[in-house]
């Protein structure tokens, strides 16, 4: 069989398989870069990380160094670049600044990014330099959604609402738990990397057929847990990931356009004391009554993908967000929220198990991500040249509103994802400005 | 103060390492109390572990699953198995207390850790509360603060 070239994204990607370029092509993923993640709504960072006007976090996006700052009551998202020589104006994590000074020649710039001054400026006033050209660049698209930054980093591509489509009810499903509809980033942020492609993670968080294999040492380990009244066990810590091969055959996998999807009916759920349980559902239903809360806790989705960058867990209140460094390189970041209003034993359960599941020394994450690394060295084999995700295929149900329904171990969400990625990757970006 | 001084004190810790080394994990667990914690925290001031996330905060429980984990012939991340040295260092006995008959001791730890092709040292300060008993010590807590505990980590699948 002839091989597809790099740019032929129809040769690359088939209904059933994809080619095994698209995992290992430094080629490909620059054009990813330019196409997908420059023209996908990302999350830059949440609302509780900059409480107060002044308040900053430096971040990276798509291989770009930002800035999200709270200017009085809006939050901005800068580049982090200062337009005179192309220095970065902000080095330190996160903190409080009145103003933005770059170190280099002492310019300064308002916390929206608007240019004050410079010693050098009266030189700078008579040239073709305009006083927009001064001021330190905004990304292109932003929006605060429910405390959650989005942004894009281009122009380009569809808007928020369309973009994130049906997914948009897994932000909401997470800010609903709190019985003050808010939520508070824990502080911490688990920071991993492993040796692999990105699209990778995004193929295991939706498999619900890897874990009898991959997990089956932590699982066995785990269910050695002692038991012990009203703290969530070793055992239970492990559950998130403990299900019987029957059990995992019975989820129930939704997809949609631009590559979302999400897993449910997987059982699962926050072990808390009765008392704390208790007083939680109290305060929910105070605020929303009683059906919408039993809709709202009722929602058993183990997994929500925002793709190409978002996987929450909103039953552990917890958000991975992966940014790809290299080809071969993913780097991820895990965020736990605080629900409002919720008792404090809802954190320290979903502390405990985010230190359990998703720290970089944890004993469940270390299975997959050994395994996603060795997955990428494996498809540097020349012998073989083709990824399978048939499973489930034909049994998929499409509906009037283009979402996809398939069951069990069915390798659908692989299929929607490659589906968003060959349509975004034939799209060639409008002219830059 | 307790029939233990620091000589033996350093003895328990030099000791602890060797276990980890020769990867005795049974025998290295039974040196915690039931009571224990095995934290290593994300942040460096970090106080509250049930308010903050950790790298690891481990009762008991979790760090014998730990340990049942690591010996398990499924487990990938340590398929091939990694070689250990771990270095302890600048040892010193920060206080006694009498009610609890506990040592908080502080110490430097440095660990090198080989597999597949690649080699990894960690670095970091480490504190141990020891509890007296029976003649004997217990760790009631250990901390171990890696100086880049808040960098983007590769697997730490290896006790510290």
């Amino acid at each position: 069989m002839k091989q597809p070239g790099t740019g032929d994204f129809d040769a690359l990607v088939r209904g059933d398989r994809v080619h095994r370029k698209v995992y290992i092509d430094p080629a490909v993923f620059d054009l990813e870069m330019d196409r997908i993640f420059h023209r996908s709504w990302l999350f830059a960072g949440h609302e509780s990380q900059v409480p107060e006007p002044g308040n900053f976090i430096t971040t990276q996006l798509g291989g770009q160094s930002l800035i999200v700052v709270r200017h009085e009551d809006d939050i901005k998202v800068l580049f982090n670049r200062c337009p005179h020589r192309g220095a970065k104006i902000c080095e330190t994590e996160s903190g409080n600044a009145r103003l933005f000074r770059c170190p280099y020649h002492g310019w300064v710039f308002d916390t929206d990014g608007r240019f004050i001054s410079s010693s050098l400026h009266d030189d700078y006033d008579n040239s073709a330099i305009g006083p927009s050209d001064l001021s330190v660049r905004s990304v292109p698209g932003i929006v605060n959604y429910r405390g959650f930054i989005f942004v894009n980093l281009s122009n380009d591509g569809p808007g928020f609402e369309q973009a994130i489509g049906p997914v948009k009810s897994a932000v909401d499903n997470l800010v609903e738990r709190s019985p003050e509809g808010a939520l508070e980033l824990v502080p911490g942020i688990h920071k991993h990397v492993f040796p692999g492609n990105w699209k990778l993670l995004l193929e295991n968080i939706m498999d619900a057929a890897h874990p009898p294999f991959i997990h089956a040492s932590s699982n066995e380990a785990g269910a050695r847990g002692r038991l012990e009244e009203f703290r969530m066990r070793a055992e239970d810590v492990m559950s998130g990931n403990k299900h019987a091969a029957g059990q995992l055959g019975q989820s129930r996998l939704r997809a949609f356009q631009h590559g979302h999807s999400y897993l449910a009916a997987i059982p699962i759920r926050v072990k808390v004391s009765p008392a704390a349980e208790k007083q939680y559902k109290a305060a929910m239903i105070k605020r929303y009554g009683i059906n919408k809360t039993e809709a709202i806790l009722g929602e058993s989705r183990h997994f929500n993908i925002i793709y190409p960058q978002i996987m929450l867990q909103s039953v552990f209140q917890t958000m991975k967000v992966l940014r790809p460094v290299a080809v071969d390189r993913t780097e991820v970041s895990v965020y736990v929220f605080r629900l409002k209003g919720a008792p404090p034993e809802y954190d320290r359960v979903s502390i405990q198990f985010a230190n359990a599941t998703n720290s970089a020394a944890s004993i469940i994450l270390q299975d997959d991500l050994a395994t996603l690394g060795n997955t990428q060295a494996g498809l540097m084999n020349a012998a073989g040249d083709w990824v399978l995700f048939a499973n489930g295929l034909t049994k998929d149900i499409i509906d009037e509103r283009h979402a996809w329904t398939g069951e069990g171990f069915s390798e659908l969400p692989m299929r929607a994802q490659f589906s968003a990625w060959r349509e975004r990757m034939s799209t060639k970006p409008a002219c830059a400005d | 103060m307790p029939a233990i001084d620091k000589q033996a004190i350093e003895s328990f810790l030099y000791t602890e390492a060797r276990l980890l080394d020769r990867k005795q994990f049974d025998d290295w667990v039974a040196l915690f109390a039931e009571d224990a914690y095995y934290w290593i925290p994300l942040r460096p001031e970090q106080s509250q572990p049930d308010k903050e996330l950790s790298i690891i905060y481990d009762d008991i429980d979790m760090l014998r699953v730990r340990v049942h984990w690591l010996k398990h012939p499924k487990n990938h991340a340590q398929a091939i198995p990694s070689r250990t040295v771990h270095y302890v260092s600048n040892v010193l006995v920060e206080d006694f207390d009498d009610e609890k008959q506990e040592f908080r001791v502080s110490s430097a730890l440095q660990v090198a850790e080989y597999r597949k092709e690649r080699q990894t040292v960690y670095a970091g300060s480490c504190e141990h509360v020891l509890r007296v008993g029976n003649n004997e010590l217990k760790i009631a807590t250990k901390r171990v603060d890696l100086i880049n505990s808040q960098a983007t980590l590769d697997s730490i699948s290896v006790p510290l």
